[in-house]
This record gives C-alpha cells, sequence and structure tokens, in this order.
C-alpha cells in the first residue's frame, strides 16, 4: 500500500475495496473513477466530521457554488478551494488530505504525502496513473 | 465553535483527523495515548499536543484508572459540535 493507514482509515477502505472487487481496467474507466473518487469525499467526510456536516457542505456547495455533489469528482479544484474557505487554509488542505489518502490507499497507489503539491495534482496523477496501467495490461 | 481558531485545533493536522476517524469507528475506545498512537501508527509524543487539543475542544476527555490516564471519546459533545459547524456551512462557504 505505500503507507500506513490508521485504523479509522483502514476500515473507511476496507468497506469499499470488498465492494468495487478493486479492478484497475474498470477504474480506470472516468466514470467510475469519478464515482470511487465522490465516495472518498463522502467516506472521508463522514470519517471525520460525521454525516451531517457532509450534507451541510453539500448543500452549501450546491447553494453557493452552484456545485452539486455529482459534479465535484470533474471539479476537484473548486472542492478542495471550498474546503479551504469553510475550515481555513492549513485546515482546508489537511481535510483534502485526508480524502486522497483515502482515494490512493482504494486504488492501491502510493501517496507520497508531500505537503508542497497541490492536492488537485493527486487527483490528476491518480487517473493518470489508472489509465497507464490499463494501457500496458 | 466554529471559529477559525477552533477548527483549526480541530483539523489542524494529520494526527487529529486519524484520531477522530479512529473514535468515530470504536465510539467505545478506552485507551491510554500509546495505544491511541499505536492504532495510528504514529509515535504517542507527536500525538500528545493533538489529543491534548482534542481534549481542550471537548471531544476527547481523560479520566485516571489504576494510576494510569485513560482516553475515551465524548460522543455527545462532538455531535453538538459537528451540529455547529453544519449550521456555519448551511450559512454559506
Amino acid at each position: 500500500m505505500g503507507i500506513h493507514l490508521s485504523e479509522g482509515l483502514q476500515g473507511a477502505v476496507e468497506l469499499r475495496q470488498e465492494a468495487y472487487q478493486l479492478s484497475y481496467t474498470a477504474l480506470a474507466n472516468p466514470e467510475r473513477f469519478d464515482q470511487t473518487l465522490l465516495d472518498c469525499v463522502k467516506d472521508g467526510m463522514v470519517a471525520i466530521l460525521g454525516s451531517e456536516v457532509l450534507e451541510s457542505l453539500f448543500l452549501s456547495l450546491e447553494t453557493y457554488q452552484g456545485l452539486s455533489r455529482y459534479e465535484i469528482p470533474s471539479n476537484i479544484d473548486t472542492f478542495f478551494a471550498a474546503l479551504e474557505k469553510a475550515f481555513g487554509s492549513a485546515s482546508g488542505k489537511t481535510v483534502g488530505r485526508f480524502i486522497i489518502k483515502l482515494l490512493y490507499a482504494r486504488l492501491g497507489l502510493q501517496f507520497d504525502g508531500k505537503t508542497n503539491r497541490l492536492l488537485v495534482d493527486y487527483v490528476i496523477d491518480a487517473r493518470r496513473e489508472l489509465q497507464s496501467r490499463e494501457t500496458h495490461a | 465553535m466554529p471559529e477559525k481558531m477552533e477548527i483549526s485545533k480541530l483539523l489542524g493536522s494529520d494526527a487529529k483527523l486519524e484520531i477522530l476517524a479512529l473514535f468515530h469507528e470504536n465510539p467505545d475506545l478506552t485507551e491510554k495515548i500509546e495505544s491511541v498512537s499505536q492504532r495510528i501508527g504514529r509515535p504517542a509524543d507527536e500525538i500528545e499536543t493533538e489529543v491534548k487539543d482534542l481534549i481542550d475542544i471537548g471531544i476527547l476527555r481523560t479520566k485516571t484508572v489504576e494510576s494510569a490516564q485513560i482516553i475515551y471519546y465524548d460522543q455527545k459533545n462532538d455531535v453538538e459540535i459537528q451540529k455547529k459547524i453544519s449550521y456555519q456551512l448551511r450559512k454559506g462557504i
């Protein structure tokens, strides 16, 4: 896996890995990748702040940013910016990093944890890596 | 809550989020700080400040059992904090 997962994060990973029966080929499909990313947003937020906060965040994103939950994967930069606006720059980044760690763990990718990288770049890299694996499969 | 400063006290580090996730998944957990550190895979001295912040906020509590300091989760208070965060979010991002 490449990173140590705390029990809380590990639980969230295992829950979904079984459901997905992880297949890199399937996850390279853009729609499947987007669904996985959205699931990580939901599960990551619930793991740290609970379902009520998640629903309020979704509602606020839709009301004030015009972004529905289903549009988050294709506008992940807007979502990360909203986290920083909602929780402050440092805390928003920390929450975003938690979601990325969850995504990488579920996809079986190695998260390098560099704090100076943009979170959106990790999503782009993950998408690219899965597509590359599909090409070489 | 949730003033910006208190939000950073709650969400300001990777370790804090891992501790929150651990107790949300195991709300009945009652452990020494060393056990919590093992569960999240971080050294105990690295999480002392994070645990203290979460105690200050009221999400975690401590009690002394047989001269050992034990940490446990205050679910009721956490739910109240989550409600306040939700309320602020609904007022606008």
